[in-house]
């Protein structure tokens, strides 16, 4: 293996001092071809990034991944550094720009959630023994699944955050029943996400009661229905990698893991929501707008294909004036519960086998919950 | 993906979120409010990056050893690895108690998926970043206002309350929608004689000639914005997406009373300057 690896690795530093010199999409280019390019380049500054390269590579057993994430991080720290110049490529062309800008902007925003999500379930898996939480709660789990949804009330994050946390807490032991109910509710009746929908709506009181309880409502009686009828072996978590030396490097290990497999499977749903959020334009909305039921309908589909951040989509739905209140309830009691990031966040934590089946069930009881709630409160 | 290049991928995200937050670039994306949740977002996967790249990769080197077999054939696939392997590896030497890996629940079955135990879809989420760092994506602009009424709605019933403006003989720097609440919804009629300063860009009026004065709002980040327009009343017609200062002075919008429907705030212009844009494109 070793005669294989060296001039790899020589390559890849080479391209890596190439990019800085290189401005534009050539430097992508040369970056993504250098495995192939012969390694004549190697100079000294190539030797410091070598050593350790050839060290872990050789004993970490993947030798066709270190070269490209060299040449990654190389080139990154280069492109930051041309970014104007290539800044006007992108504006001739709107259409593109406006999906970049969205799309970078959905990622960009969800990171310091993600992050916050990654840290509590990699400590809960690190810190908190295996069943110990399951003690806590009610032994009848029927009773325990509303204080799961309850519980969602301190996790001051949104949808980003919970869905590395659920599947944490389903790795510990809680029945799944009870760590969904929590993933559904902690996004939509956490205080910043009720204070946010305060401001929204211009302090209308009535408006944030009917979301607080509509959305618990929806997270505890989908932890009910799947209690009674969801199939627990419909879940596939990813395997862990958890054979460390000290808990710090678990701790690291499991971050790593959850934000990288949470963080890939995001990215996918941002790809759709930003290609929703130009392709259809928000006024073709208000040609939508028409009797309560196809109102309702329609919002809670704009929900799952938008997945605006819990935080925010308080904003938006105060701006859809045509529609009844109702109807914008449901919007934000469907939207942190189910949307296309979100699906794609539970096909990566949970499998899609179980995505498929619980995403139906979540927006069949959220759509009808948000339209009981809403003809009672609002 | 192995662990390696994983703590590559966590750091280099890490990094380039860092450094556009520092130089401004995030602005272009999210709210201000989220710089200081960036930083520490952003230091939070550097460090976990880094810590992985220098201290496990040399830390695991024994326990990788032992099972050498693992990931290291060419053509192997995600389902490759059999669920006995992941339970060697779940009590593979040097697991502490603590990091005990799986409780075996009968209803969680694992699904074992690449060599190192690194989902191989880690590769997109440097997408984003990658992107954000090549091409800068300029902030949302005249293309998208265009897509939007322009009319600030988040209000859901009329203002009454607004406070006076400041007394001063100076003209008045209001944001878009604070003068399109004023200019809209505001009974007391504040801006009645009064010089007010906007700054915001140029797009096409929709559906026919003329143009607007834009900004674009944010609430959170650029997935749920919104155009906050203003029309005009004079001025000279510049390309799109062209920012400028505008001085000048409030004109009742015709049928402002109806609510449901109110059209576009007007301000007839004064003088108007062409100025580089905000470092903060939103509001």
């Amino acid at each position: 293996m070793d005669p294989e690896v060296m001039p790899r690795v020589a390559d890849a530093t080479s391209g890596e001092c190439r990019a800085t010199m290189m401005p534009g999409a050539a430097l992508m280019v040369s970056a993504t071809a250098s495995p192939a390019s012969p390694p004549t380049e190697t100079n000294s500054s190539a030797g410091t990034v070598e050593l350790p390269g050839r060290h872990t590579d050789t004993s970490v057993g993947g030798p066709s991944t270190l070269g490209p994430s060299l040449v990654l991080a190389g080139a990154m720290v280069a492109l930051i550094l041309v970014k104007p110049r290539l800044a006007s490529l992108v504006e001739r062309h709107d259409a593109v720009a406006a999906w970049l800008t969205v799309f970078v902007s959905i990622s960009l925003q969800s990171l310091p959630f993600l992050v916050l999500g990654v840290v509590l379930s990699a400590a809960i898996a690190v810190l908190v023994p295996a069943n110990a939480l399951a003690r806590w709660l009610p032994k009848n789990p029927a009773a325990a699944v509303p204080m799961a949804g309850l519980s969602g009330v301190v996790l001051p994050g949104c949808e980003c955050a919970s869905v590395p946390i659920a599947g944490s807490l389903v790795q510990r032991g809680i029945r799944p029943a009870i760590a969904l109910t929590f993933l559904l509710a902690a996004p939509a009746i956490n205080p910043v996400v009720l204070v946010s929908t305060a401001v929204a709506f211009n302090g209308r009181l009535d408006i944030v009661a009917a979301r607080f309880v509509a959305s618990l409502l929806t997270a505890i009686v989908v932890g009910w229905v799947w209690l009674r009828l969801g199939r627990d072996s419909l879940i596939r978590m990813p395997a862990r990698h958890a054979n460390s030396h000290s808990r710090l490097a678990a701790f690291v290990g499991e971050a790593r893991h959850d934000f990288l497999h949470a963080g890939g499977f995001l990215v996918v749903g941002a790809t759709v929501a930003a290609t929703v959020n130009v392709a259809v334009p928000r006024t073709w909305l208000d040609t939508l707008a028409g009797n309560l039921a196809v109102s309702i309908v329609v919002l809670a589909l704009f929900a799952v294909i938008v997945a605006i951040c819990s935080e925010a989509d308080a904003f938006v739905a105060a701006s859809l004036t045509q529609f009844p209140l109702t109807a914008r309830l449901a919007f934000m009691v469907v939207g942190p519960t189910l949307d296309v990031k979100l699906f794609s966040m539970q096909v990566g934590t949970f499998g899609r086998a179980f995505a498929v089946r619980f995403a139906p069930l979540t927006f069949v009881v959220a759509v009808a919950v948000a339209t009981a709630v809403g003809l009672v409160l609002l | 993906v192995n662990r390696l290049t994983q703590s590559v991928i966590v750091s280099v995200v890490g990094l380039v979120s860092g450094l556009a937050t520092v130089n401004g670039l995030f602005l272009n994306f999210v709210k201000p409010t989220l710089q200081w949740p960036l930083l520490v977002a952003s230091a939070v996967l550097v460090a976990i990056g880094v810590y992985g790249a220098l201290v496990e990769s040399a830390d695991d080197t024994p326990a990788e050893a032992r099972t050498p077999q693992r990931g290291d054939e060419p053509g192997h696939t995600d389902q490759d690895v059999s669920i006995d392997q992941v339970s060697r590896d779940a009590v593979a030497p040097g697991s502490s108690g603590a990091a005990e890996p799986l409780p075996h629940h009968e209803f969680v079955t694992q699904t074992p998926h690449t060599h190192a135990g690194g989902p191989r879809i880690a590769w997109l989420l440097v997408v984003p970043f990658v992107l954000m760092g090549v091409a800068a994506p300029p902030p949302l602009g005249a293309f998208s206002a265009q897509q939007d009424s322009g009319l600030v709605t988040t209000v859901d019933s009329a203002y009454d309350g607004i406070p006076p403006l400041p007394a001063s003989s100076a003209p008045v720097a209001l944001t878009l929608s604070e003068y399109s609440a004023r200019a809209v919804y505001d009974q007391n009629k504040t801006l009645q004689g009064r010089t007010v300063r906007l700054t915001g860009f140029v797009s096409g009026r929709k559906g026919g000639q003329g143009w607007v004065l834009t900004r674009i709002a944010l609430s959170c980040c650029a997935a749920d914005a919104y155009a906050v327009k203003v029309d005009v009343k004079g001025g000279q017609r510049l390309p799109d997406n062209t920012w400028l200062d505008v001085i000048g002075s409030w004109v009742p919008t015709p049928g402002s009373a109806d609510t449901d429907n109110p059209g576009l705030p007007i301000v007839r212009i004064q003088t108007m300057t062409q100025v580089p844009m905000p470092r903060n494109p939103y509001e």
